[in-house]
């Protein structure tokens, strides 16, 4: 997407005030306009698509800094389903404080009498100031850079829990934030392989077309014929459950790439066979083009928007696929941490109807899915600008 | 026509000979077999080391399984074939065949009435929309269709439940019927009251459908309208409902038959899902309780039963399209 903008308002910069191409007909004749001017131009009157951008660009954020955002650590342990703690600027008594505090939830001595679980409950004698910036645990920015400085937490290096604590007690939303690098990590390492599977098998059978085509398309039937769900759920049993979380990971990638590529190389294939048929791309031919040229500089740059918009769209396809394997078990095994993972808890009825809480990761997965859903709904309309 | 479905129907069977080779290939795949099933229970219970090898080593003489594996393949599917044998499953402790008999007719009745209820209200919602092209009402339904497509249905599913189990102390999910009605004759009570257990389901599984259908319908009815033969029969001063009824509903169909292939697995697998969720005894629950105990048996075959059932589907959106669409030529290769 950066890519997309940056040159687009570098160019439109130096004549701010001169009026957008009303007529899509007549942005090809103003002249000097690069495709990428007309894109960004149509794309910036989208609401929908520009909130999808500023919401993706936010995730990305997120996820590169996690660390940075989460406020206690991911892999600590606390008070179990402890509840969410409220931040207020007023204290139980009433009396009013400049900097906004919390309550941290403990466990006390008395048991539910139900239950006989340990109740919960804030613990009024010691608040906590919450501050922007604060020192908590120590993590690696990239890796490799030591910090320990946090967004957003209390102060003092105490553990609070701004969305509640799972059943291990670990904190949800720090659990949320660094749980969106491997949700989009599968997602994105997912699409980059369909997309440059299904596009390069879509092009060559495009434009080779004959008997070739005529296989593949075979084959592609043969992909799309099975039902899809049904079919991950299979060969996600095929994983040893012993193996290693990397080598599981590896593997529902595996499973997801081989089976969303078909899609984006039917549509591929059918943009190119449209394309063939231009006069550019037959004075090509009648000139001696070799095929990879043609491929490479007259078909690809024609069939790329299509693929940029197939990407965004295709991604929140996996993220929710992940979170739904994950809901029932089958997608990311601990230490590592995704939204699926976290959703595993929320199968249970009891679970869910006696500690809500548990159920936000789901607002991280539907703000995924909105933001790519939304941005690639923007795109769509704009990458046809003519 | 006979010579159309005959050959849609010999490339179905080639396709469903290449996914039974794949369900073959992911039931083998796993490591153990039905021998090693039974020696472990037998140890389980009690009985000696030799006695229990003894005892699966003729359990895998019985069912073939020290046979090479083209000659098991034969077979498991001459079984499939000739005796509806899809094999036992370990889990239900009964043959295949009865778990997916007694669960893929309700899966399928759900799907379809899912998809019916999406095709009639998507499409008379998509005539509203590209009839009222930008008024309040195309934006709204806008909104509700890009909603509808972007909400994750479990996530949905799980949110109504939580709403419905604990909100509205509601017991009304996860069966069919409530337990007075489980063994009695049909009337209306006992439909009324599948439909209070059911309609989460229906509803969840609809609402992703309806929207895609109302998407491809507003389309393509702003293009029809847009053509000459709309804009004539407007100048033969005919009233504008027959105009958009008879002139341009009638070929704004087609493409959304022809989209049928997408939109049947789509609603298919939004009921499976939704299913989970709400652990309503149909197909997805079946499929999610046999891979955690690795049950293959089961889980491959609701796969093989379930593309079969698709395949269908498609051969029956096609010759609707065709006898929709005088246009398109029967027996001509569509590939």
């Amino acid at each position: 997407m950066t890519d997309l903008r940056v040159p687009a308002e570098r160019t439109v910069a130096p004549a701010p005030g001169r009026e957008p191409a009303p007529e899509p007909a007549t942005g090809r004749l103003a002249g000097g306009e690069s495709y990428r001017v007309l894109v960004w131009r149509r794309f910036r009157r989208s609401v929908s698509g520009m909130v999808g951008l500023v919401l993706v660009a936010a995730l990305l954020i997120m996820a590169i800094f996690a660390d940075f955002w989460a406020p206690v650590d991911p892999k600590a342990s606390d008070v179990g389903f402890s509840p969410p703690v409220k931040v207020s600027f007023f204290a139980a008594d009433g009396s009013f404080s400049p900097v906004p505090f919390v309550y941290p939830i403990i466990e006390s001595e008395e048991l539910d009498p139900v239950t006989f679980q340990p109740l919960t409950g804030p613990d009024y004698d010691s608040p906590l100031d919450v501050g922007l910036f604060v020192k908590g645990y120590p993590y690696e920015l990239f890796g490799v850079i030591p910090a320990d400085i946090h967004f957003f937490a209390a102060r003092g290096n105490q553990p609070v829990h701004f969305l509640g604590t799972d059943k291990l007690g670990r904190d949800l939303l720090s659990r949320g934030i660094i749980g969106s690098r491997i949700s989009l990590m599968i997602a994105l390492i997912v699409v980059t392989i369909t997309t440059v599977v299904g596009t390069s098998v879509g092009i060559t059978s495009g434009y080779l077309g004959g008997r070739f085509d005529a296989w593949v398309q075979r084959f592609v039937d043969f992909v799309l014929a099975f039902p899809q769900l049904p079919l991950y759920l299979a060969l996600t049993t095929l994983i040893p459950i012993t193996a290693p979380s990397n080598v599981f990971i590896a593997f529902v990638i595996a499973v997801l790439a081989a089976l969303l590529w078909a899609q984006l190389s039917r549509e591929v294939r059918g943009k190119t066979l449209a394309l063939a048929r231009i006069e550019y791309v037959r004075a090509a031919m009648a000139v001696g083009a070799g095929d990879g040229r043609i491929i490479f500089r007259h078909v690809l740059p024609n069939v790329i928007s299509h693929v940029i918009v197939a990407v965004t769209i295709a991604i929140p396809t996996v993220v929710l696929l992940e979170s739904f394997l994950g809901f029932l078990g089958f997608a990311v095994k601990p230490p590592l941490i995704s939204w699926g993972l976290m959703l595993q808890d929320t199968g249970t009825f009891s679970v869910i109807g006696s500690y809500p809480w548990i159920l936000s990761p789901v607002v991280f997965v539907l703000i995924t899915v909105f933001a790519f859903n939304a941005l690639g709904d923007g795109l769509r309309d704009a990458v046809d600008p003519y | 026509m006979v010579r159309f479905l005959s050959q849609r129907i010999a490339a179905a069977l080639v396709v469903l000979f290449f996914l039974s080779l794949v369900t073959f290939a992911i039931i083998h795949a796993r490591p153990g077999d039905y021998g090693d099933f039974v020696y472990s229970s037998l140890v389980a219970r009690g009985s000696s080391v030799v006695e229990a090898t003894r005892v699966a080593d003729a359990a895998r003489k019985e069912y073939g399984l020290d046979d090479p594996l083209p000659a098991q393949y034969l077979n498991w599917i001459t079984g499939i074939v000739t005796r509806g044998d899809f094999g036992h499953s370990f889990f239900f402790n009964r043959p295949v065949g009865d778990v997916v008999g007694e669960r893929l007719p309700r899966t399928i009745m759900l799907a379809l009435t899912c998809h019916i209820l999406a095709s009639l209200f998507g499409i008379s919602l998509g005539i509203i929309a590209a009839t009222r092209q930008y008024s309040w009402a195309d934006t709204l339904l806008s909104f509700m269709s890009f909603m509808g497509l972007t909400i994750p249905r479990f996530l949905l599913a799980i949110i109504i439940l939580y709403i419905l189990a604990f909100r509205l102390n509601s017991q009304n999910f996860g069966t069919f019927f409530s337990a007075q009605f489980s063994g009695a004759p049909w009337s209306w009570d006992k439909f009324v009251d599948l439909v209070q257990h059911v309609w989460p389901v229906v509803f969840i599984a609809t609402f992703g459908g309806l929207a895609f259908n109302m998407r491809v319908m507003r389309a393509n009815l702003l293009d029809t309208l847009n053509a000459q033969y709309v804009e004539t029969a407007r100048a033969k001063g005919l009233p504008e409902g027959a105009v958009i009824l008879k002139h341009a509903v009638p070929n704004a169909l087609h493409p959304l038959i022809a989209y049928q292939g997408v939109v049947l697995p789509y609603m298919l697998t939004g009921e499976i899902e939704v299913a989970i969720v709400f652990s309503l005894a149909t197909v997805g629950p079946a499929i999610v309780q046999s891979m955690g105990v690795g049950d293959v048996y089961v889980t491959s075959t609701f796969l093989l039963v379930l593309a079969g059932t698709l395949l269908v589907g498609n051969i029956i959106a096609d010759v609707l399209l065709s006898v929709l669409d005088p246009r398109i030529r029967i027996g001509g290769s569509r590939e």
